[in-house]
C-alpha cells in the first residue's frame, strides 16, 4: 500500500484504534507525512466547501412529490421474477468463480482435444489439472477473484476510456493495430 | 407516522396502502434530487431522474429484499438512471467545457465562489463515471464505503479504490490551481481540516 493510500485510510477513519494511535505518533514526528496529510485533507475540504450546493426550494419539492405520487397512481407493483437467483455479493463472486472454472474446463477441453489430435498431451494435462484444481477448491478460486478488486477497477477505467474514444481516435487505433 | 422505518412503510405499501409511498418520497426526494443534479447538472433533468427513479422503485418494490437500506437501493436506481441519461446525450456532454453549469449558477453565493465551484465541477466531471460516483457519494452525501459499495454494486475495496483514485487525481490537478489556493485562504476553509487533525494529534 502506498503512503498516500495509508494516510487516506487514516483520514477516512478506516484504521483500527491501535493502528491509529501508531499513525498519530508517526504524524507527530514526520513533517513529510504532515504535509501529505494536510494536502489530502485540503483537497477534501476544497471539494466540499468549494462546490456549489444546489438550491432546492420547498415548493419545488412539493411539486415533485405530487408529480411522483400522480405517476405512482398509474403504476402497479410488479411481481418479482420467479426464477431470480437471490445472491448476496459474496455468493455472486462464488458464482463468478464457478463460471470461470467452467470456462477454464471448456477451454482446456477444446485445446486438449486439438493438442491430443497432434499428439501434444502435456499442455492438455496441465490445463486439465488447473481446471480440476479450480473445481475442487472453489474457495481458493473465489478468494483469488476477491483479490482482483484493483484489477477490476483498472479494467473499469480502461473500458470507460474506450467508451469515450472519439471515432477518429478509434479508427486510428484500429489502423495501427492492422499495420502491426 | 414520521417515526416509522422505511421497511415498515414498505410493508404497509405491500399490504395495499400505496399512499404510504408518499412518506418515502418526502423522506428521500431531496437527497436524491441533490445527487442527481450533481450528475446531470440540470435541475429539470434531475427532477425527471428523481421521478423516474421513485416510479421504478415502486414498481420493483416486491423485489426489494432489504439487503441494503431503501435509500441505498433508491440511490442505485437513480445513479443508473442518470448514467443512462448521460449516455443518451453523450455527444452533448463529450465536450465538458461546453457544459451548462446550472448548479453553480443557481446556487451562486458570490462571483469568486461561483468561479471556484465551476472549476471544481469541471475537474470532477472529467473523472470516469465510477470514480465520480464514489467521490460524490462520499464527499457530498457523507456515505460510508459499505453504503457506497452497495449502491455501486461492487466489493467494498473497489468502492474505496474508486474514491481513492478520484481524490488523488483531483489533489494533483487542483494543487496546481493558484486561484483555488487564493480563494481557500480568503475564506479560511482550506486549512480547517488540517488544523482540526493537528489539534487531534496534539491532544
Amino acid at each position: 500500500m502506498s503512503r498516500e493510500n495509508w494516510w487516506l485510510d487514516f483520514i477516512e477513519d478506516e484504521v483500527d484504534a491501535s493502528t491509529r494511535a501508531d499513525m498519530k505518533a508517526l504524524l507527530r514526528a514526520s513533517a513529510k507525512d504532515q504535509e501529505l496529510v494536510k494536502s489530502i485533507s485540503d483537497t477534501k475540504t476544497l471539494l466540499k466547501e468549494g462546490a456549489s450546493e444546489p438550491l432546492i426550494l420547498e415548493s419545488q419539492l412539493e411539486n415533485l412529490h405530487d408529480k411522483i405520487m400522480a405517476g405512482i397512481d398509474k403504476k402497479e407493483i410488479k411481481a418479482p421474477p420467479k426464477l431470480r437467483l437471490r445472491l448476496n455479493p459474496e455468493q455472486r463472486r462464488a458464482v463468478k468463480a464457478g463460471s470461470l472454472t467452467l470456462a477454464l474446463v471448456l477451454v482446456a477441453v477444446y485445446f486438449g482435444h486439438s493438442l491430443s489430435n497432434k499428439g501434444l498431451n502435456t499442455e492438455w494435462d496441465v490445463s486439465r489439472q488447473m481446471a480440476t484444481h479450480g473445481i475442487e477448491n472453489p474457495d481458493e478460486l473465489a478468494q483469488l477473484m476477491t483479490y482482483q478488486n484493483e484489477t477490476d477497477f483498472f479494467v473499469d477505467v480502461a473500458s470507460q476510456s474506450l467508451d469515450h474514444l472519439t471515432k477518429e481516435q478509434f479508427e486510428s487505433l484500429l489502423k495501427s493495430t492492422k499495420t502491426r | 407516522m414520521e417515526q416509522i422505518s422505511d421497511l415498515e412503510v414498505i410493508q404497509m405499501i405491500r399490504n395495499g396502502d400505496r399512499k404510504a409511498y408518499s412518506l418515502l418520497v418526502r423522506r428521500h426526494q431531496k437527497s436524491l434530487l441533490r445527487l442527481s443534479v450533481r450528475f446531470v447538472k440540470d435541475m429539470d433533468a434531475a427532477e425527471d431522474i428523481v421521478q423516474e427513479s421513485f416510479i421504478k422503485a415502486f414498481e420493483r418494490l416486491a423485489s426489494f429484499e432489504a439487503r441494503s437500506s431503501f435509500r441505498s437501493w433508491l440511490f442505485q436506481i437513480a445513479i443508473n438512471t442518470a448514467k443512462n441519461k448521460l449516455r443518451s446525450r453523450r455527444d452533448e456532454i463529450n465536450d465538458v467545457e461546453n457544459l451548462p453549469l446550472a448548479v453553480a449558477a443557481i446556487a451562486e453565493t458570490g462571483l469568486l465562489h461561483s468561479a471556484v465551484a465551476d472549476l471544481i465541477q469541471k475537474h470532477v466531471d472529467q473523472l470516469p463515471f465510477k470514480q465520480k460516483t464514489a467521490l460524490t457519494l462520499r464527499i457530498y452525501e457523507d456515505l460510508s464505503f459499505k453504503e457506497i459499495a452497495e449502491i455501486m454494486d461492487c466489493p467494498y475495496d473497489t468502492a474505496k479504490a474508486n474514491y481513492r483514485h478520484a481524490l488523488m487525481r483531483l489533489r494533483e490537478e487542483l494543487q496546481t490551481q493558484e486561484d483555488l489556493k487564493q480563494w481557500t485562504e480568503e475564506v479560511g476553509g482550506f486549512f480547517m481540516e488540517f488544523e482540526k487533525r493537528t489539534a487531534e494529534v496534539e491532544s
